[in-house]
């Protein structure tokens, strides 16, 4: 017994093309193409193939940016907004520990699928904000943001505010701030990433970290990628 | 693999579009082929092979 993808798949080998039109199930075929048998399993199985049809669909309702991490609960959700990566995976293991009733939802930003992507922290705020607004049109609103994610949630929620919406939380974890560029700040940061290069797991992080920036050269070439 | 790394190479390997939203409804590799046939069976850019010949259109 074939199941409706498998039966599609056959036919679609065939140029047999299927399509729903004013909740209809319309089939277009290569004369001849269509023996006894094939009619036969078209017509028993049309609410499942009409079924497998509208699902196709719903996947393809174009790009959303909202990322249904997780989903449930009946507080109000605390939106993730991209970090440095753009996408805001990262976000899933802190999404699993919280409460059963907090919702986390994901924010990403387009050029992800190829698109053109927006270059500046307060066009990505404002792309953000008009997601996230159209998911929940009023507030109170919860942003959080990871490393570079946390100047974009810092910019959403100024956003938010100027635009007379209430932000309840404000998330920066492990985010860049105003002195983490000064002289004193990144002499730290060399001295420790020097002492972590001395231990043998900072040796792997090392050889690590290489390879990735190898891996990114090799996608953008070098120069879209500043020197250490 | 990072979830976006993963989108590129389905689009590569399987030349669909599969939204981010869609890894995180269907998470486990069984709902997502069930995606990925999906996406894959309704695909009709490269519609007919045989443009010229005969062909019959019918409601079901």
């Amino acid at each position: 017994m074939m199941d409706a993808a498998a039966l599609l798949s056959t036919l679609r080998a065939r140029d047999v093309r299927l399509w729903i039109e004013d909740a209809q199930l319309k089939c277009s075929a290569p004369a001849g193409v269509l023996d006894a048998g094939l009619r036969e399993a078209l017509a028993s199985r049309k609410q499942e193939i009409m079924d497998f049809l509208r699902q196709a669909e719903a996947l393809k309702s174009g790009p959303t940016s909202i990322v249904p991490i997780k989903p449930g609960g009946r507080r109000p959700p605390i939106f993730a907004v991209s970090g440095h990566g753009g996408d805001v995976f990262c976000f899933l293991p802190l999404a699993r520990h919280l409460h059963v009733e907090q919702p986390v939802i994901g924010v990403q930003p387009p050029g992800l699928d190829g698109t053109e992507p927006l270059k500046s922290v307060e066009a990505l705020a404002r792309y953000e904000i008009e997601q996230i607004r159209r998911y929940r049109p009023g507030g109170p609103y919860l942003i959080a943001g990871h490393c570079a994610g946390g100047v974009l949630a810092f910019e959403v929620a100024q956003q938010l505010v100027a635009a007379g919406q209430e932000v309840a939380l404000l998330a920066l974890i492990g985010s860049p701030f105003p002195t983490m560029f000064g002289r004193a700040s990144l002499m730290w940061v060399r001295l420790s990433s020097y002492a972590m290069a001395l231990t043998p797991g900072g040796f792997a992080r090392k050889l690590q970290l290489r390879l990735e920036r190898q891996r990114a050269e090799a996608v953008v070439g070098p120069a879209a990628l500043t020197a250490r | 693999m990072t979830a976006v790394g993963l989108v590129a190479r389905l689009r590569t390997v399987f030349d669909i579009n599969v939204e981010l939203a869609t890894l995180f409804e269907r998470p486990t590799i069984a709902e997502l082929s069930e995606a990925i046939d999906m996406l894959v069976l309704t695909d009709h850019r490269f519609a007919s092979r045989s443009p010229s010949g005969a062909r019959e259109e019918f409601d079901l």
